[in-house]
């Protein structure tokens, strides 16, 4: 297994996650239904009405593709912490836009209906279940893909130059991505599940709890199981993220409770803890991954 | 905290991940280490030392100097 050609002086892997990030904004435009007031906007513009629409279907591929340039571009120097950051704040940008001018995955609320009955109007927390769940399903959707393809999935998903030993992932390595992969869309389903269960009527609310329960029990073991797959720097990230949405949610639940006692604001949702949690502790762990690990590779051959 | 790990590797002719199944840790934890993102906890650093047949500080370089007398 040794290879010379893998030492440190090797040259840096080209990235394709620009293109292979548009062809998946792509592909998930395609699914969706463009927003009835923004294709009435560019028909005032005396757009026809085909075109449209299909102006509103390419914009999300379009402003994925140049939001991940221009974060490139922006932040070349900058360390991987602030790197992320912006490239996440950029893709919520994009994310935001894209929704208000278009209903991706159309079909699937009437899908769900179909099986479960009616669905109200989402509120904030059911919005905010659902984004969480489909951020955590594309995460779990990329790392299984490094799991069933190896290097070729972790390098067609690399927007950055990396030193290329990064992506060399062995066949060993697979199964802890595999898990990996279970342990975000478990809690991916539980929360679309849960989402599902507070908009159904009270009466068909079992059966989605149901699934959002077992979703639960499988995220902790899998999670058990990749916690003790993981050495002492996975130990540590993981540590740190925890530490940091603890503080975090503690301070931020301690300032409500403040805000309640004085009459400015109302009972605190559960699973609005659950979703700020969540959040928080992923946004933690990938800010420490990131630090820890997201060297590029024109820094670690400075270093 | 500075190494030399990635020398003592590459002089081996060792990679990332023949190093890290050695030492049985993940290659993500290696980089990590070589790039001075982290410093291995005291057990690692001497499953290290004993791997390359070299005391711990011809491995690691302290910055901060040894401590006053």
């Amino acid at each position: 297994m040794t290879s010379a050609a893998q030492t440190p002086s090797q040259k840096p892997a080209r990235p394709l996650g620009i293109l292979v990030l548009g062809l998946m904004a792509a592909a998930a435009s395609a699914t969706g239904r463009p927003e009835p007031e923004s294709v009435a906007m560019l028909t005032g513009f005396g757009l026809p009405d085909l075109a449209a629409r299909l102006a509103i279907h390419v914009l999300p591929p379009v402003m994925a593709v140049a939001a991940l340039l221009i974060g490139r571009a922006a932040t070349r120097k900058m360390s991987p912490t602030v790197k992320w950051t912006i490239y996440a704040l950029l893709g919520m940008a994009v994310g935001m836009v894209t929704a208000w001018h278009m209903e991706l995955f159309a079909g699937a609320p009437g899908m769900i209906e179909a099986i479960n009955g009616p669905l109200a109007e989402a509120e904030t927390i059911e919005v905010l279940l659902w984004a969480l769940g489909s951020i955590l399903m594309i995460l779990a959707v990329m790392v299984g893909a490094v799991a069933l393809f190896g290097s070729g999935a972790a390098k067609a998903m690399q927007v950055e130059e990396i030193d290329p030993e990064l992506l060399d992932v062995r066949r060993a390595e697979r199964r802890l991505y595999g898990y990996s992969a279970l342990g975000m869309a478990a809690p991916a389903i539980a929360c679309m599940a849960l989402a599902i269960a507070r908009q159904s009527l009270p009466e068909m609310r079992m059966g989605p709890l149901v699934v959002a329960g077992i979703a639960a029990i499988i995220s902790v073991a899998v999670n058990w199981i990749i916690w003790r797959s993981c050495d002492e720097l996975q130990r540590r990230t993981v540590i740190n993220g925890y530490a940091v949405s603890a503080v975090a949610v503690t301070v931020g639940a301690f300032a409500w409770a403040i805000a309640a006692a004085a009459g400015y604001a109302g009972q605190i949702d559960a699973a609005a803890l659950v979703v700020a949690l969540t959040i928080i502790q992923m946004i933690a762990t990938m800010s420490a991954t990131a630090a820890a690990m997201g060297k590029t590779f024109a820094t670690a051959q400075s270093a | 905290m500075k190494n030399r790990l990635k020398v003592l590797r590459a002089e081996r002719g060792w990679n990332q991940s023949d190093l890290a199944e050695k030492l049985s840790v993940s290659r993500q934890t290696i980089n990590a280490i070589e790039t001075e993102r982290y410093d291995p906890s005291l057990p690692l650093a001497f499953a290290i030392s004993h791997l390359f047949g070299l005391p711990i500080e011809q491995i690691f370089i302290s910055e901060t100097g040894p401590p006053p007398a």
